[in-house]
């Protein structure tokens, strides 16, 4: 189904909340089984959920409370959105890590690769809803597709 | 506690190439990049063979429903693979736009997927899962390959030799030689001929090094930061608390400027070798001319 490319949208909340809350459990996961294979426990992986999962309730926050736009000016709250997400990210893991002291490296892997999946999902998420509000127009793709 | 947060000893070990097999004379067999660009291939040969079936118009059964691309990220590519053919290549070359397009767009995506590759950790995974290798500084896949001065040369290179095959099938040999000359006054000639020549060869090292230095530079830059957010945090105090929160904002966006330098960088070396190849063609007159060799003058700055 398309719609016009004016008309005011919202992003898909409950997709995009569900999609990064998996993926930062599944980094986790992820994580506390790498840690228990090399003999350093569950801690690193559990404590990466710690880092990234406000970062995503508040990036999701932010979205939630901008009002409906067209589909096309939303770019720029979904780059800030991230950008905060990013950044409350790695505040609270830089905490976690001087405070806690689990394993750096494991930790902070976890951590960002959590991070680049939940972007990676919002582009997604974002690229198929302006395509969805993007009208196609036949006529000029008719004459894009020579 | 080290004061880093980077995973090796310095910010540049995270950017530059780290060899994977090494020959008992020294020789690097394979490297993290050589791995890179391989994966860099395949992914551009996969994602290339999804689109086209993507975008590819449908039967005619299916009414105006078969000029429409279904799937997102085919509909993303192919807008970008559309603006850089009609908004940048065309104007530029015009009837033999459609001879250079798979050599550009593949370029363009090659690069593409090589830079945003070097933004992902990858090197840091591998010495995560494999200890040995981290003491012994080696890893089969990570890095920037596009960082390599070898590799953008050798992208450079094939550039090169694109644009000068281009001119000579254009102009022909004797048109590309008296190219040359820039339709200068024969007296002019000892000058013009030898900056001509030049050109051609600081053409591709320009290219190469735009690249280089633009990859290595961000990404050093995004490892310095992280190493002040990581000292400002570990000294936690009045002083310290203050960096290494400007840190960790700076960290941020130069991480997300440097996704924008990754598509930047592609298009710029994309769009520079396009300028290369529409210089050698015929002019209609000597303005067209002049402005041309202008445009070459803006394409060195």
């Amino acid at each position: 189904m398309t719609h016009d490319a004016a008309t005011p949208v919202r992003p898909p909340l409950a997709r995009l909340s569900v999609s990064m809350v998996v993926a930062c459990v599944a980094a986790a996961g992820i994580g506390a089984a790498i840690g228990t294979q090399k003999g350093l426990g569950v801690t690193p992986g559990l404590l990466s959920l710690g880092a990234s999962l406000p970062g995503v309730i508040v990036s999701l926050l932010l979205l939630k409370i901008r009002p409906a736009q067209p589909a096309g000016m939303w770019a720029v709250p979904v780059i800030a959105g991230s950008m905060v997400r990013a950044f409350l990210t790695l505040i609270i893991a830089l905490g976690i890590l001087f405070s806690m002291d689990p394993d750096r490296a494991l930790f902070l892997l976890t951590v960002l690769g959590a991070l680049l999946v939940c972007l990676a999902i919002e582009v997604g998420v974002v690229l198929t809803m302006v395509n969805t509000r993007d009208a196609a127009q036949p006529a000029s793709l008719e004459g894009a597709r020579s | 506690m080290s004061i880093s947060l980077t995973l090796a000893a310095d910010p540049v070990g995270h950017v530059i190439n780290h060899p994977w097999l090494v020959s008992e004379d020294g020789t690097w067999l394979w490297s993290s990049s050589q791995t890179n660009l391989v994966l860099s291939g395949i992914i551009v040969v996969l994602v290339g063979w999804f689109v086209a079936k993507a975008v590819s118009t449908g039967s005619e059964d299916q009414g105006h429903a078969r000029w429409i691309t279904r799937n997102p990220l085919a509909h993303t590519i192919e807008v970008i693979c559309g603006y850089l053919r009609e908004n940048t290549v065309r104007p530029l070359l015009g009837h033999r736009t459609d001879r250079f397009m798979p050599f550009l767009w593949t370029l363009f995506f090659f690069i593409l997927v090589n830079n945003l590759l070097g933004l992902i950790p990858l090197l840091d995974a591998w010495h995560l899962l494999n200890e040995d290798d981290r003491a012994a500084h080696r890893s089969f896949i990570g890095g920037t390959a596009t960082q390599s001065i070898y590799v953008t040369a050798v992208l450079a290179a094939v550039s090169a030799i694109v644009i000068n095959l281009a001119g000579i099938k254009e102009l022909g040999l004797g048109g590309y030689i008296k190219h040359l000359t820039a339709d200068a006054p024969i007296f002019v000639w000892p000058i013009i001929i030898p900056i001509e020549i030049l050109g051609t060869f600081i053409k591709p090292i320009a290219l190469a090094i735009r690249l280089f230095a633009n990859m290595t530079a961000g990404h050093i830059l995004v490892a310095v930061l992280l190493g002040f957010a990581g000292s400002g945090f570990l000294k936690a105090d009045l002083l310290g608390i203050p960096i290494g929160i400007v840190s960790t904002v700076a960290v941020v966006a130069i991480y997300f400027l440097e996704i924008f330098v990754a598509f930047l960088q592609a298009f710029v070396f994309m769009f520079l070798t396009t300028v290369f190849i529409s210089l050698l063609e015929h002019h209609g007159h000597e303005d067209e001319h002049g402005s041309d060799h202008a445009s070459h003058g803006v394409a060195h700055a």
